[in-house]
């Protein structure tokens, strides 16, 4: 019993990772607003906004992920050899771009060129000085580039370390002084992975500090204005450090070499799925389009859907199952033939109509009338199933024994005829819950209640997949550990259904 | 006799599949003619520019343009039959919104100034023909994908389990949600895939139960030894045994698609917007209170629609229980129920 429930509750991960790569699949289709030809945007801006979305990498595997090294070779490439001044100045901008991470790729290199390129880089390389705090070093100049870039690599090239860098992190944190953080400013972007790394969300004074001096240095060294001002209070500051999540979700790969394991792991990672996942794990389920973490927005609104669903099921099994009982006590009566009757009336009438009326003459809040509205609908199927079975239960040997022995007919009905005939009528819950769902977000649109369902039309409106994948996997997992309930149920009714419970579902 | 035939001849005689058949055969009527009941053109005009038959249908375009007075003045000098009411279910009428009802709008007009008389007999055309469409769609699928799990067996058995459980308690509304965000322009066909996409689980699931139990039957297994192939035992032994819960459950999928579709017009993620919808003309009724005729005779239709299919299918169902089929003459089922002089049934 207990071991059923815990295989099932492990089989619930991969059916909800399948759920969520056909979902992702289906909605890699989604129209987007910045692929639109028509938008009026320049190429390299419309490029920009493709790479922010993730548009440019492919949907599931990526065998050719471009990191600082590959990058920084081509922006040397497009300088030294580019036909025209429009692509070597675009690979000058690149390599500016890429700053301090690219030195350990491009400064060794440096000696393999001949005189005329290996000036044109280094004077490519100026901008990326002077963010390193050498302006006074007159970098413009072809002859003492070149000098000093070579002396700069054979002095410092050893800074250019993973584990000094995460040291001097580590210091700055700690200690927080301005001397560590310019020591860290003269690695320019080389720092970025493992200042990111360490920026966390500003709880109090000394972590708001902290993070302050860490994003103040990022962004110095990307040149992106994104600051956190010293009064701010702590709302802003987490913003900020969301909008650095998000860059650095981004644009990690321009200042990072991957080597090995992380190569292996960029296959995967480095496209739109794997973006997706690791945002979603590492970031409640990513951003919506309203900037809340999409977690939080399901943890909101959830509590408001699920009761409406649970709970109008709940009601709707109260009422049927005294429904199923008198009808089946009652049968070929006329009684039976109007209960009959109301319960399909009651389900053929759409939910709507009875949440507009409950709505008009509905003031101030509280789930309990919508709860019944969506009930309303709920009822027929289990009714019928449960007076069915009831009926040819009241049929069989052991009830008809305990009528002949003098039961009452109630006695008769409720002690020997009903625990037979309940189970099918159990198994009917899991399949009303979607079916509730739907009237869920009927009833929420009337009543106007903030629940999940006027999130998600709002999200297919506004085209935001991260809502629309989350909400996808919540109500799979919601659906699944429903069966699972039932089943639980199920072999609680009925303990000689748990060996064939168990063997019905095998290995997957 | 045989067990169809009893089936048959039950379902003719029980009262409630009468009742259902006609209400639902006169929508499907009501939906297939929509032409003649209500469109912008004559059906028939005789004139100078010679003989058109349902230029409606024929140039739809063309009139979807042009205003009442242009059209009845296009048509002054020939011979015309007129439908039953004048105008199309798209276009605004000079009426304005919310009319009452008058000679030419028996039903007044809605929120956008259509005829409402018109917009409700589209409906029933789409409401109907996307329930139908994608019932057929999902029965089609449902009996191929249980059918082939079920002869395979195997892992392929195993993952279908699986599969029919995860896609059969994932709500119809959200798949409906994803569709309408991937696409430009809403369509309808999309709407019958969304829709079929989820209703197959529940055949398959019907198809494949049917499959383990009628492969291990003893004619089935007799089959087998006289050399018959999977795929023949398949057709010839187990499928129409299947056929009855899946005709059931079909029938009883109409009512549910129905009710499905007006909801997710009522909330504006339904049926192309310029399509007629029921649930369109609901959402109307909640916008505006004070014109209750919005909101009561989509109603009415719906539950005639979905009353009928349910009481069809709630008679098939009975009709095809082979266990009730011999016993239900000692249990009168009174108003609702087989007549008490059916013949006696043998098998």
């Amino acid at each position: 019993m207990l071991r059923l429930a815990i295989r099932r509750l492990l089989l619930i991960l991969p059916t909800l990772i399948g759920v969520s790569i056909v979902t992702f699949l289906f909605l890699s289709y989604v129209p987007d607003p910045t692929d639109d030809p028509a938008l009026s945007v320049s190429t390299s801006e419309r490029a920009r906004l493709r790479r922010e979305r993730f548009l440019d990498l492919p949907r599931f595997v990526n065998f050719g992920t471009r990191d600082v090294r590959a990058r920084s070779a081509e922006a040397m490439r497009a300088i030294v050899d580019g036909d025209g001044e429009q692509k070597k100045a675009e690979g000058r901008e690149e390599l500016a771009r890429l700053g301090g991470a690219a030195l350990p790729h491009v400064l060794p290199a440096l000696d393999s060129l001949a005189p005329g390129p290996r000036a044109e880089v280094a004077l490519a390389l100026a901008p990326v000085g002077e963010r390193m705090g050498f302006a006074s070093e007159r970098l413009a100049d072809p002859a003492r580039a070149v000098a000093f870039w070579t002396r700069f690599w054979d002095d410092r090239g050893i800074e250019f370390r993973r584990a000094s860098v995460r040291s001097a992190v580590r210091r700055l944190s700690r200690y927080g002084s301005t001397s560590r953080a310019a020591e860290l400013r003269e690695l320019d972007t080389f720092v970025l992975e493992d200042v990111l790394g360490a920026l966390e969300h500003p709880t109090d004074n000394a972590s708001f500090e902290r993070a302050r001096a860490l994003v103040d240095i990022a962004a110095h060294v990307t040149g992106r204005s994104d600051r956190i001002a010293p009064g701010d209070d702590y709302e802003t500051a987490r913003a900020c450090v969301e909008r650095w999540g998000s860059f650095w979700m981004v644009y990690k790969n321009d200042f990072v070499t991957l080597d090995g394991p992380s190569r292996f792991a960029a296959i995967v990672l480095e496209t739109r799925y794997g973006k997706w996942a690791l945002g979603a794990v590492t970031r409640r389920l990513g951003v919506g389009i309203d900037g809340v973490p999409v977690l939080d927005g399901i943890f909101r609104r959830a509590p408001v859907t699920l009761t409406l669903v649970f709970g109008s099921i709940a009601l709707a099994y109260a009422a049927a199952v005294p429904l199923g009982l008198f009808g089946a006590a009652s049968r070929g009566r006329r009684r039976d033939g109007i209960i009959a009757a109301i319960v399909l009336v009651l389900y053929a009438i759409p939910t709507a109509f009875f949440a507009i009326l409950a709505a008009r003459g509905y003031q101030g809040h509280g789930l309990f009338l919508p709860t019944v509205v969506l009930a309303l609908g709920l009822v027929a199927a289990p009714a019928r199933q449960a007076r069915a079975g009831l009926a040819s239960a009241f049929a069989q040997d052991h009830v008809r024994a305990s009528l002949a022995r003098g039961a009452s007919r109630a006695r008769a009905l409720m002690r020997h005829a009903l625990p037979g005939a309940i189970l099918p009528v159990v198994t009917l819950a899991t399949l009303e819950a979607p079916m509730a769902l739907g009237g869920a977000f009927v009833v929420e649109r009337v009543f106007g209640l903030e629940g999940l369902g006027a999130a998600t039309i709002v999200a297919v409106q506004s085209r935001d997949t991260s809502w629309l994948m989350a909400v996808s996997i919540f109500m799979a997992a919601t659906a699944t550990l429903g069966v699972i309930m039932t089943d639980l149920v199920y072999t609680a009714l009925d303990p000689r259904l748990a060996q064939s419970i168990l063997r019905q579902r095998p290995r997957t | 006799m045989s067990h169809r035939a009893i089936a048959l001849r039950r379902v003719a005689y029980s009262r409630r599949a009468g009742l259902g058949a006609a209400l639902l055969g006169l929508l499907v009527l009501v939906g297939v003619f929509a032409e003649f009941l209500a469109a912008p053109a004559p059906l028939l005009a005789v004139g100078p520019r010679g003989v058109e038959v349902l230029p409606a249908i024929v140039h739809a375009e063309r009139y979807e343009r042009l205003s009442e007075d242009e059209i009845t003045r296009s048509y002054a000098d020939s011979f015309t039959v007129w439908p039953l009411v004048r105008s199309g279910p798209k276009a605004s009428s000079a009426a304005g919104p919310f009319a009452p009802s008058s000679r030419a709008h028996p039903l007044g007009t809605d929120e956008k100034g259509r005829d409402l008389f018109a917009r409700l007999v589209y409906g029933a055309r789409t409401a109907l023909g996307l329930s139908l469409a994608a019932v057929l769609v999902s029965a089609l699928l449902g009996v191929l994908l249980g059918g082939l799990s079920g002869i395979r067996g195997g892992t392929s058995r195993d993952a279908l389990v699986r599969l029919v459980e995860t896609v059969d308690t994932f709500p119809a509304i959200l798949v409906v949600a994803l569709v309408r965000a991937i696409e430009h322009e809403p369509s309808a066909l999309s709407l019958v895939l969304a829709v079929a996409f989820v209703r197959w689980a529940e055949v398959a699931r019907l198809v494949h139960a049917e499959t383990l139990r009628g492969a291990s039957e003893d004619y089935a297994l007799a089959a087998r030894a006289l050399g018959a192939s999977r795929a023949r035992i398949f057709l010839r032994h187990v499928l129409p045994n299947a056929l009855g819960p899946v005709t059931v459950s079909s029938v009883f999928g109409v009512a549910s698609v129905v009710l499905l579709e007006a909801a997710i017009s009522f909330l504006e993620m339904g049926a192309p917007t310029s399509a007629a919808s029921w649930g369109e003309t609901l959402a109307q009724g909640a916008r505006n209170p004070a014109a209750l005729r919005l909101l009561v005779l989509p109603v009415f239709l719906l539950l005639v629609t979905v009353g009928g299919s349910y009481l069809v299918a709630d008679a098939l169902r009975d009709a095809m229980d082979p266990r009730s089929a011999r016993k239900r003459r000692d249990e009168t089922y009174g108003s609702f129920g087989p007549p008490t002089d059916e013949p006696h049934a043998s098998r």
